[in-house]
């Protein structure tokens, strides 16, 4: 029951580390968002919070597949926290 | 040329002719093909920029760069499609992307080429940190990327709204 949170580029110097391992927050009857997801972050220590509530564009992906706030996250699931892309 | 559509990341330089004649090796259908390369710039946003360095998103990087691909392929009559992105630090001057596009007739092999390039720039999932002598500074994305990738969709919008 947890899944792997993955954070690239500036979000990543920021928060001052590549990963973390989280519990799976999901209930049978409740589906455990992105949204949740965040809110689980920013109650952190660290830098969390002031990276996450920035005004600066907050992307995300669930199992390699771009998500939104309400996007339920399943068990075992690959999340991964960014700026927007600049590649090219 | 047999079809193909393939999409690499790569650390090391690539060679534009080696990668042109082994994309094109054995064809004879193709009489267009279209190529973009882009490149370090030594100026961005009026800064002399030292060093380029360029991280991805292993995995799902290659996934977009290759369903950016496919969606090109449904678009356009294309015999084939590739496109090699370098990260890691680089200098102005050197190669940052290529992307090859091999169609019958020049019209699809060029707005192929464009529409993968448009994409790749709002899709996959890259990030570039530019040195200059200020220091160091994370690339925004620019909404003129965004327009880009969004005006071949609007057309699709009205193909659907002329259609209904």
């Amino acid at each position: 029951m947890s899944i792997r949170v993955l954070y690239f580029g500036e979000l990543r110097e920021h928060i001052g580390t590549q990963q973390d391992e989280l519990p799976w927050l999901g209930q049978p009857d409740q589906a455990f968002t992105v949204q949740d997801l965040i809110a689980e972050l920013t109650s952190r220590a660290g830098h969390y919070a002031e990276v996450l509530t920035s005004d600066s564009p907050l992307k995300v992906a669930v199992n390699q597949n771009m998500a939104n706030l309400m996007t339920p996250i399943p068990d075992h699931a690959e999340v991964a926290l960014f700026r927007p892309v600049t590649g090219g | 040329m047999t079809q193909r559509f393939d999409a690499r990341v790569q650390t090391e330089p690539f060679d534009f002719g080696v990668e042109y004649d082994e994309f094109l090796k054995g064809d004879r259908a193709a009489g267009a093909v279209a190529s973009f390369v882009g490149r370090v710039r030594e100026r961005n946003l009026d800064e002399p920029i030292k060093t380029l360095e360029l991280e991805h998103y292993p995995g799902m990087t290659e996934k977009v760069m290759q369903e950016v691909l496919l969606e090109a392929h449904d678009r356009w009559p294309l015999m084939g499609a590739r496109v090699i992105h370098r990260i890691g630090k680089l200098e102005p001057g050197e190669n940052i992307v290529l992307v090859l596009t091999a169609s019958a007739h020049r019209h699809a092999a060029l707005d192929a080429c464009s529409f993968i390039m448009d994409h790749l720039k709002t899709k996959a999932t890259f990030w570039k940190k530019e040195a200059t002598p200020e220091g160091e500074r994370w690339v925004k994305g620019r909404d003129s990327d965004a327009q880009a990738q969004a005006r071949w969709h609007e057309s699709d919008t009205d193909h659907k709204a002329n259609k209904s």
